[in-house]
């Protein structure tokens, strides 16, 4: 039986209790870009794997690639299927279309190379999950001062559900 | 069918041909489109857009340099080709048996020790990291190690020299399209760490400032020190060989990069760019230089005949450039891509990064081709070299490019520009003297151009590779900023190569007194760790050199650079420049960079167990200071935190500049030397500031037995920033030696280390200022605090 096409949704973080440099970095570099209000920021990477892929697959591909398990966790859902609640706003920032996505390329040939040959397409994209007194329009201010750079990225930006 | 357009260029008015230039994006003058439509005419039909794109490459200011090359009027007379009148005619005139390749391939090379020998290249990449700077510094830094892969030499170090505008930076203030500085900065400094540590090259070597005139233009030079027995250097593709294309597979990316390096940046070209952008992948990069290394060694002979970067301008300049004694034919269909749809001359002109084209005898391409499925690195045949002398390139089978090499490389119209120049009159100003001079000393410090840049070097990975022996931070913390840096490339040699780069935009008013400093600058750091046989790189960075003033300036500059190579005795083996460094704004006004010049000297170090460190060692030792403080202020640190903008610009003692440097090398030598500290930024008072505090040492110092010209004043003598100016610190009980070395040249004991950690100074009226050492290191070290 040949599975229609679909297509999976990753989000690798820190885990809870870990030292996370990333998210803290981010929010330095925040409060040092003259933007104020941003209490907490949690970076998620996240990967969209295209292709004719099982749930097995996808796992396997979490599990051997995509994050360091001493200090990272992962999910992994089908696009459109999420019941994931992220709280606070979401910045969304990805490559526009045509810019070299080095890392799926890596994901690509990594996943190859461990047997899984069913991954047609892959794509990265970063979520920044923002808490603290905020707007739209100091979240979007965030989002082009310093995470998204309008020559190569796109970003979304979603308020708190 | 092949995706190609024909473009009428020989009915075409005048307007007609700049019309095409601009929708074309060609960035071609009037006169050169006009060249090209007589060699159509000639040959009887009109260009295809892979043949108006090849020449349009080709021709343009990053690839042909045609500003340096050109025909430039001055008031003084006609200068016929900058390049060829001073920066090569001084390396000519030197004829230095070791300099093994000058201006002639990717990079320059040297001779090292026996067959050993280094290669040196340092690029600008300044347009790319103004619009995306993480990719645009990564990959400025990933086409740096090509150049030096591209002469077959194996990367050894990574350079990096950075110039942002003001970190303070108003966001209200910020034009249209321009990043913050401070973002930037990461941006740039994220993008060399990364292609570096990834590809395991150590960054040990470099600059960062900052001025508000390369707030919408930051610079970015990456250079990179390579090593190679010569006898692998080959460079010589015959007819016959195979053109084989291998690394990274082609894109969109970085397509028309060339040409646009050549236009001003507007906030337009934020819009048009995203094709210009390139992404860095150093794994890639570091796979494709294994493969190469094994090509290089693994048999008798290299397995290629010639190799180059496939950089600027993508295949056209790289298969052009090899083939243009010869001639050559490729199949663009044959060309690996990253995903369908490029049209044929996008495919011959991407800038994909991580490519190398290989020129390969018949013979090896089985063994080539078997070392590079090793490897896991692509490589493909893509077409053959030729005797025709033709640059045929084909689609799908159908000519689309078919170009005589003669016309593409000798056929551009030489530019003709007016240069002018209103030489500076300068005067010192008379002010009162500040009383709290070490206040100013604090703030100097901390100056951001000063400062500690820690917070940049840790991110570097410059240990890398175990050869690099003097690194950026040295003394007893680890954090004291070092003149140069000293590697040891080979197992069993003691010999050292010595990477040392000065640069200083804030002489830029005075262009010429502006170069003899920054060769003087590279050149003392360079010997006050030891170094000397040293070769020089020029790398100028510059605004529209189609505006008089600017052209002038830059005249200026090369006259200085050639005066001070002939008298240090160091020919120039390499250097690229970039202009139209400038940035329009909505109301037609413009924002041009300071004229900066950075020069890069490689030196050599017999035994590398001799070389130097800056940081005093041991508590009373003499202190001396080598040669001559003047009524030097101008572009000073002293006067920029004065709020003063005259004064005379230091200038270099033509005489007597090369004789001090080969005292401190041969004092150096017989061992005499224990710390040596070059005064630069900030003068007397910053260098030995530093000394004392990377050394955890004290100084007590007399300015009255400072060897001076025309000075009186302690602040004067303090912040002068005269040139070829040392801080030694001399072992105890060889006094007499050291004296005897500098016999006839100015120098004077003028102090001592001591254990308590102050800086204690007594001024010529009797005056003391003291400081604790470590007030002046946290002010060193706050402003990066990031």
């Amino acid at each position: 039986m040949q599975d229609t096409h679909r297509v999976w949704r990753v989000y690798v973080s820190y885990k809870q209790d870990t030292l996370d440099p990333v998210s803290m970095r981010i929010q330095w570099e925040i409060r040092d870009m003259d933007v104020k209000g941003v209490e907490k920021v949690k970076v998620i990477q996240g990967f969209r794997l295209d292709g004719d892929l099982s749930e097995d697959d996808v796992k396997l591909i979490c599990e051997e690639l995509l994050h360091d398990p001493i200090i990272q966790e992962y999910v992994y859902f089908l696009e459109g299927e999420s019941n994931i609640r992220l709280d606070g706003w979401i910045i969304e920032v990805k490559y526009k279309p045509g810019v070299f996505d080095s890392l799926a390329s890596s994901v690509l040939e990594a996943s190859r190379i461990i047997g899984i040959d069913r991954l047609s397409h892959a794509e990265t994209f970063t979520l920044y999950v923002l808490n603290g007194c905020l707007n739209y329009d100091k979240v979007e201010l965030v989002a082009r001062r310093c995470l998204a750079n309008p020559i190569i990225h796109d970003y979304k930006i979603l308020p708190p559900v | 069918m092949a995706k190609v357009s024909v473009i009428h260029v020989r009915e075409a008015t005048d307007e007609e041909l700049m019309d095409i230039s601009r929708r074309y994006m060609l960035s071609l003058s009037l006169d050169e489109m006009k060249a090209i439509k007589a060699y159509f005419i000639s040959i009887g039909r009109d260009p295809t857009d892979v043949e108006l794109n090849t020449i349009a490459q080709t021709w343009s200011e990053h690839c042909y340099h045609k500003t340096f090359k050109g025909i430039i009027e001055t008031n003084d007379g006609i200068i016929d080709n900058l390049l060829e009148s001073y920066i090569f005619r001084v390396t000519k005139e030197l004829s230095k048996p070791w300099c093994l390749v000058v201006f002639e391939d990717n990079a320059g090379i040297v001779r090292l020790e026996g067959d050993w020998s280094i290669a040196v290249k340092v690029e600008t990449h300044n347009h790319p990291t103004a619009l995306d700077p993480y990719g645009g510094a990564g990959t400025g830094t990933g086409g740096v190690f090509r150049d030096v892969i591209g002469v077959g030499a194996k990367p050894i170090l990574s350079i990096d020299v950075l110039f942002f505008g003001p970190l303070d930076y108003p966001y209200e203030l910020l034009p249209q399209g321009v990043m913050h500085p401070r973002r930037v900065m990461r941006g740039a400094v994220a993008g060399i760490r990364d292609y570096g540590n990834k590809m395991g090259v150590p960054t040990a070597c470099g600059a960062i400032g900052f001025d508000e005139g390369y707030l919408c233009n930051p610079l970015v030079y990456a250079g990179c020190v390579g090593i190679m027995p010569f006898s692998r250097y080959t460079r010589k593709p015959k007819p016959g060989d195979l053109i084989v294309l291998v690394g990274g597979r082609t894109g969109r990316d970085g397509l028309r990069g060339v040409t646009f390096a050549s236009t001003e940046l507007t906030p337009e070209s934020e819009k048009v760019s995203v094709i210009s952008v390139q992404i860095g992948n150093p794994i890639e990069e570091k796979k494709l230089l294994d493969a190469i290394m094994r090509a290089r060694d693994e048999y008798s002979e290299p397995l290629y005949s010639a190799i180059t970067d496939c950089g600027g301008g993508g295949l056209s300049s790289a298969v052009g450039e090899m083939a243009k004694k010869i001639g050559a034919e490729v199949e663009l269909s044959l060309v690996p891509l990253k995903y369908e749809g490029l049209e044929p001359w996008e495919i011959w002109l991407s800038e994909s990064q991580e490519r190398m084209v290989l020129a390969v005898p018949e013979g090896n391409i089985d063994k080539l081709m078997k070392i590079f499925r090793e490897e896991d690195c692509e490589a493909t045949v893509i077409g053959r070299f030729t005797s025709t002398g033709k640059l045929r390139v084909y689609y799908e089978g159908e000519v689309v490019c078919d170009l005589d090499l003669e016309f593409l490389f000798k056929g551009i119209p030489r530019v003709r520009r007016r240069a002018y120049w209103n030489p500076l009159r300068e005067w010192d100003p008379d002010f009162p003297m500040p009383t709290d001079l070490m206040d100013i000393l604090r703030r100097i410090l901390s100056d951001p151009n000063v400062a500690s840049k820690e917070w940049v070097i840790r991110q570097y990975d410059h240990e890398v590779q175990a050869r690099v022996v003097i690194k950026p931070m040295v003394g007893i913390h680890g954090d004291g900023p070092s003149d140069a840096c000293v590697l040891k490339p080979l197992k069993d040699s003691w010999i050292g190569v010595v990477v040392s780069c000065g640069v200083n935009p804030k002489y830029s008013r005075y262009p010429y007194k502006m170069a003899l400093s920054v060769v003087d600058e590279a050149i003392r750091n360079n010997v006050a760790v030891g170094g000397r046989r040293i070769a020089l790189l020029d790398n100028f960075s510059w605004g529209n050199p189609e505006r008089e003033e600017t052209l002038g300036a830059l005249v200026e500059a090369v006259k200085g650079c050639y005066d001070a190579a002939k008298a240090f005795d160091t020919p120039f083996i390499s250097g690229k420049d970039s202009l139209y460094n400038e940035y329009r704004l909505p109301d037609g006004s413009y924002r041009s960079i300071p004229g900066t010049l950075l020069i890069t000297a490689i030196g050599i170090i017999p035994d590398i167990r001799k070389a130097i460190t800056m940081d005093f060692k041991e508590p009373g030792n003499p202190v001396y200071v080598v040669g001559y403080t003047r009524c030097e202020l101008g572009g000073s640190y002293y006067y920029s935190i004065m709020g003063i903008d005259s004064g005379v610009i230091p200038s270099v003692d033509l005489n007597n500049a090369k004789l001090i440097m080969d005292r401190i090398v041969e004092a150096i030598d017989v061992g005499c030397i224990r710390s040596c500290h070059d005064c630069s930024e900030g003068g007397l008072a910053v260098a030995l500031a530093e000394s004392s505090f990377s050394g955890g040492l004290g100084v007590e110092v007399w300015l009255s037995e400072v060897p001076r010209l025309g000075l009186v004043r302690d602040d004067k003598i303090l912040f002068s920033e005269s040139n070829t100016r040392f801080i030694v610190e001399v072992r105890k009980g060889m006094e007499d030696y050291f004296e005897r070395i500098f016999y006839n040249l100015p120098y004077r004991r003028i102090g001592y280390t001591t254990r308590e950690g102050r800086l204690v100074i007594h001024g010529v009226n009797g005056r003391v200022y003291e400081e604790d050492i470590w007030s002046l290191k946290d002010a060193w070290k706050s402003t990066f605090n990031w």
